[in-house]
């Protein structure tokens, strides 16, 4: 069992987590509610200047707002939670463009957690995972 | 690469390069928020920060994209 703390996003009031995209440092949301975990396109870019990242397909996505595409890769490492995946399946869509929030790379979805155990206690912003 | 460039506090970083997005080269963070790092580039898009970015990262083993503008509180994200 790892303990981690995190932070409450100011404006979208979920959970903020550091993540690593190769050796690129990264602020994912947690959003259990998300099938995938999606990564803002310009963050892609850069992580692949330190691993490799192989484009795969391009994913239809339906949102609360209506569908949209985003791209599928193979990213070399993906980290977070103290849990590393290698030849990680993720998401990309160009977050910025679409005028999303301008401070976070993207959102970790529940296909990172689906192998876990996790306990979210918001008083403590603690987060414990197994 | 690195050693030409001056690790700066994220306070200076902010005045320096404001409401704009910052590549640093060996972040530093308290918990999840950036502390400092060298900064290898800026700019006010950050798609045109990454097309950039593999002119500035030489040397450098780790980076981060730090935003130094305000987020708008006003607004409310339903996801």
């Amino acid at each position: 069992m790892k303990e981690f703390s995190f932070e409450i996003h100011p404006v979208s009031n979920l959970i903020y987590l550091k993540a690593t995209l190769n050796d690129q440092e990264i602020l994912l949301l947690l959003d259990t509610g998300a099938s995938s975990t999606i990564i803002d396109s310009s963050s892609i870019l850069i992580a692949e200047l330190f691993g490799s990242i192989i484009k795969t397909d391009e994913l239809k996505f339906e949102t609360a707002n209506g569908s949209l595409v985003a791209t599928e890769y193979i990213v070399e490492i993906f980290e977070c939670l103290g849990i590393r995946k290698n030849n990680y399946r993720i998401c990309a869509y160009d977050f910025i463009s679409q005028g999303f929030l301008p401070d976070i790379d993207g959102m970790l979805g529940a296909d990172f957690l689906l192998n876990h155990k996790i306990c979210i206690d918001y008083p403590n912003k603690k987060i414990t995972i197994q | 690469m690195q050693n030409e460039k001056e690790f700066l506090p994220i306070e200076k970083i902010v005045k320096l390069f404001p409401n704009e997005f910052v590549l640093l080269g060996n972040p530093t963070f308290e918990n999840i928020r950036v502390t400092g790092g060298f900064v290898l580039d800026h700019n006010k898009t950050k798609s045109d920060l990454a097309r950039n970015a593999k002119n500035s990262v030489n040397g450098f083993t780790k980076t981060a994209v730090t935003f130094t503008g305000e987020i708008d509180h006003n607004k409310r994200y339903l996801l």
